[in-house]
């Protein structure tokens, strides 16, 4: 095993964190500010994904699909706030998740009435295609490498954003006293479809850059959804730190989990055995990460207590 | 004297910096109302919290009918003995009056885990919690639901359920808040008449309540206790009037 | 309960009893099969209903407990049928197709994992509660997925349907005895630890945990055990519903599963009794009704159900009390 080998899987591993991160700084926003559970997170990654694909191939442009992935996305999430979301900020959470799994259903059978339920392929840009040779010799994917790149960015934007701006303040004097901020004259009604679609816009933006990697298809939102939630949990609700140290953690685990389990169960088993039972093992490795955060920090790394 | 049945010594809470509780020691005896009073925000409520375990101290001891108990659970001191009411009336708004007091008595026998069948037709404990009903004068309410209850029988819920746990030591937060001239004189004979079964440590904004019912007061001003003593020297001394009644004249 | 309530209820379970034996008897034996499918499924939400309507335990992970008692089911018939023992050491033990002892080992299971899950899940409330239980579910889903001595993501056939002395299991308006039976059994079940004491401590802790600790009741520990009742009886479903199928897949772990399971109760009515009687009836009808008309069902069963959240609160058996009194 060489260290090339290890600084790839690790790259792959921010590459997936920096995914991860994406779903799960909306999610927390959402939840911090409006108090909302969205299951139906996942369904706007994948109309990122459809709507990138879907322009991409229409117009011959990776940049444009890109674009639509996120615009497309944030423009589903405004309606979705608009016309369904808005209601059940002061339901209780089991009227969220019903409502919010009700969208899934419509917007994944409704994709799948649009697309097909075959999966469309998406190709890098030409500039981003082939590798590059990374300082040490590490070889690695021109486009993973983009990923990697921009998703840092859009975090460092975000931060950014939450930190310095008009709207940063607004939301984080929502995360603190709702009451509050009607107090201060902010229009709750924009700042929450606002926030609601830059959460939106993220998720979109990530199934765009993820859909070069993967197939584009129906349901392939949900696994990075389910993610997305250990992420918060092991970060601690509402706090977009947290979110980022929780995708990255997660990112890192499952990857380098799914690399070396097998490996060192090679060490003393025959190798299908060995394949099997540390493939097995991996896929369980970040939700025991997940328990292990509970039972010494329930409110998760960032979380305050009583969150 | 007697000994007393609930002993706080040297009891400290702190929230960040904020010292919420600053080495408060005081006792309970039998037969008393020990009555704790305070402007706003001195730390009254906090101290309740700490003795009956929903916060933690940082350091201090809490001694109850001779045993340390700052280290157990809420629900362990319940069922010890130690009652309790809260200053916001916290009821269980779908279940009848009846059912309200009957957890209380379910709660402190320790009988919650009998899965087939239930204690509402067990004499005994019907009749405890239908006792405590009736002596809150909510018989003809017994089978409302809480919802439905108004703001001042809401309180005396309250008081009923923290009885039907036939507690050895009673603290009560606030009873009289908000429940109007009648309501108080209500709860005041009330109060009286507890005082035999169990000694109460009562907080407590009517001053004329206090007066009327505490044997001894003690004096909470930002954590800290200032003075504690009978009714006529808390009434006479010079600090507790500048630091707490002086406002309360206003 | 109000007597109106009751004779819904009664009327609920007449339905479910007579017209697919009716229907049977006329030479459409389809209808059997579905009304199967729902006895077998409410079994499951009504698991669910103990925990969600009386504990107000929003568990998005139930599939564990239902996809590990189905799993219970086909391990236990697999190895019986190539008689080869599932553990060998410290004791031998061999898989059986004898319905009694597959429950028993299907409810055991269940209970065991919901206590584990419940352990770590029930140290958090409110959304936290939500997304763990949803986590942790997917992490057996995942496992049973990438395991591949039970059939990893192909699922793992029953090649013959379980027995029960007594009974011809593969007639099926004798299964479909069973399955209403075993429902019957859950609901008396749950109604009887409802109108317990424990029941009541429960319901209290749904309206205000924080008074029940000061009453003497230690809150985690009622819920942990409401989770492992609650978890205990979907997974009793699991079995059956293995037995039903001939067939346990990962899908019955899957997250979708989990979400079923919950619109059953929401769409019947949280904490109602036969909620979740009249939720999977509905639901099971719905999917045939517009599966006929559509492909695309799932999207207006999905704008129905938002519907029913927005504007038909306290579900179909809420909804049809409220109407019959107004």
């Amino acid at each position: 095993m060489s260290i090339v080998l290890i600084a790839e899987q690790i790259l792959n591993g921010l590459q997936l964190g920096v995914m991860l991160f994406l779903m799960a700084a909306g999610l927390t926003l959402i939840f911090g500010v409006m108090g909302l559970i969205n299951l139906a997170h996942g369904s706007l990654y994948m109309i990122g994904a459809f709507a990138c694909a879907g322009i991409a191939s229409a117009t011959g442009s990776f940049w444009l699909g890109l674009l639509a992935g996120l615009s497309a996305a944030a423009a589903a999430g405004a309606i979705v706030e608009l016309a369904v979301i808005r209601r059940l900020y002061n339901r209780d959470h089991l009227d969220q998740v019903l409502a919010t799994f009700a969208l899934i259903l419509v917007f994944s059978e409704g994709t799948r009435w649009v697309f097909g339920s075959f999966p469309l392929y998406l190709t890098p840009p030409e500039v981003l295609e082939g590798t590059v040779t990374l300082p040490g010799g590490i070889i690695y994917s021109r486009f993973r490498l983009a990923i990697i790149v921009a998703g840092l960015a859009v975090a460092g934007g975000l931060f950014l954003l939450i930190g310095k701006t008009l709207l940063g303040v607004r939301i984080r004097a929502g995360e603190c006293d709702r009451e509050m901020i009607a107090a201060l004259g902010v229009n709750i009604g924009i700042l929450y479809t606002l926030v609601f679609a830059l959460g939106a816009g993220l998720a979109g933006l990530a199934g765009a850059m993820v859909g070069s990697i993967q197939s584009v298809q129906v349901g392939m939102g949900e696994p990075v959804l389910i993610l997305a939630f250990v992420v918060i949990v092991i970060g601690g609700i509402g706090s977009v730190a947290g979110a980022f140290v929780g995708s990255i953690l997660v990112g890192m685990a499952d990857t380098l989990g799914r690399f070396l389990f097998p490996v060192f169960f090679g060490t003393f088993m025959d190798p299908s055995s060995a394949m099997s039972v540390g493939s097995a093992l991996a896929s369980m490795l970040i939700y025991l990460l997940m328990a292990a955060v509970l039972v010494f920090r329930p409110q998760g790394l960032f979380g305050h207590v009583g969150a | 004297m007697a000994e007393p049945i609930l002993r706080i010594y040297n009891l400290t809470k702190s929230f960040g910096a904020l010292l919420a509780t600053d080495g408060v020691s005081l006792d309970l005896k039998p037969g008393e109302i020990h009555a704790l009073i305070g402007p706003n925000g001195a730390g009254k409520s906090t101290l309740v919290k700490l003795i009956v375990g929903e916060l933690r101290q940082n350091s201090g001891s809490i001694e109850f009918r001779g045993v340390r108990v700052d280290g157990l659970g809420a629900a362990e001191r319940a069922r010890r003995g130690l009652a309790r009411s809260f200053q916001v009336s916290s009821i269980f708004p779908e279940l009848t009056v009846f059912e309200n007091v009957f957890l209380a008595v379910q709660g402190t026998r320790g009988r919650t885990y009998r899965f087939f069948g239930n204690d509402i037709s067990n004499a005994e404990f019907s009749h405890l919690a239908s006792t405590q009903v009736e002596r809150a004068k909510l018989g003809a309410r017994s089978a409302a639901v809480a919802s439905e209850l108004s703001h001042g029988e809401r309180r005396r819920l309250e008081v009923a359920m923290a009885l039907a746990m036939r507690p050895k030591a009673l603290l009560l937060d606030e009873p009289m808040a908000g429940v109007g001239a009648e309501g108080t004189r209500e709860l005041t004979n009330l109060l009286k008449e507890i005082r035999a079964e169990s000694p109460i440590l009562l907080i407590e904004h009517d001053m004329d309540a206090v007066f009327a019912l505490a044997d001894r007061i003690s004096v909470l001003v930002n954590g800290r206790l200032v003075s504690t003593g009978s009714v006529s020297e808390i009434r006479n001394n010079e600090d507790v009037r500048k630091a707490y009644l002086g406002y309360e004249d206003d | 309960m109000s007597a109106r309530e009751r004779g819904l209820n009664i009327g609920l379970a007449s339905l479910l009893l007579v017209v697919p034996l009716a229907a049977a008897y006329f030479g459409e034996p389809y209808y059997l099969t579905l009304a199967t499918r729902i006895a077998i499924l409410s079994i499951a939400a009504v698991g669910l209903n103990f925990a969600l309507g009386l504990g107000g335990l929003v568990s998005f992970g139930h599939a564990a407990y239902f996809g590990l008692g189905g799993y219970a089911a086909g391990i236990l018939a697999n190895h019986a049928l190539n008689g080869q023992a599932i553990l060998a050491w410290p004791m031998e033990i061999g898989g059986t197709t004898f319905m009694p002892a597959i429950w028993l080992v299907a409810v055991l299971v269940a209970a065991l994992t919901a206590f584990l899950i419940g352990m770590l899940s029930l140290r958090t409330t409110g959304v936290y509660f939500i997304m763990i239980t949803l986590a942790f579910a997917q992490m057996l889903y995942y496992f049973a997925v990438s395991w591949p001595a039970y059939g990893g993501e192909d699922g793992l056939p029953v090649y013959v349907r379980n027995s029960f002395p007594g009974l011809n299991t593969f007639d099926p308006v004798q299964f479909f005895l069973i399955s209403f039976a075993a429902l019957m059994v859950s609901l008396a079940i749950f109604s009887v630890l409802r109108n317990s004491n424990f029941g009541l401590a429960l319901r209290a802790s749904r309206q205000n945990a924080g008074r029940l600790e000061s009453l003497g009741i230690e809150v985690f520990r009622l819920r942990l055990t409401a989770f492992v009742v609650s978890g205990a009886i979907t997974g009793l479903a699991g079995a059956l519903y293995a037995d039903l199928n001939r067939f346990v897949s990962p899908q019955m772990l899957s997250w979708h599963m989990s979400g079923e399971i919950m619109v059953f109760v929401i769409l019947g009515g949280v904490g109602r009794l036969f909620g979740p009687v009249a939720g999977a009836a509905l639901y099971i009808f719905l999917e045939q009704s517009l599966g006929e008309v559509s492909d695309y069902w799932q999207v207006f069963l999905g704008l129905l159900l938002l519907c029913v959240v927005l504007f038909a609160r306290g579900g179909l058996i809420g909804t049809v009390l409220d109407r019959r009194n107004g």
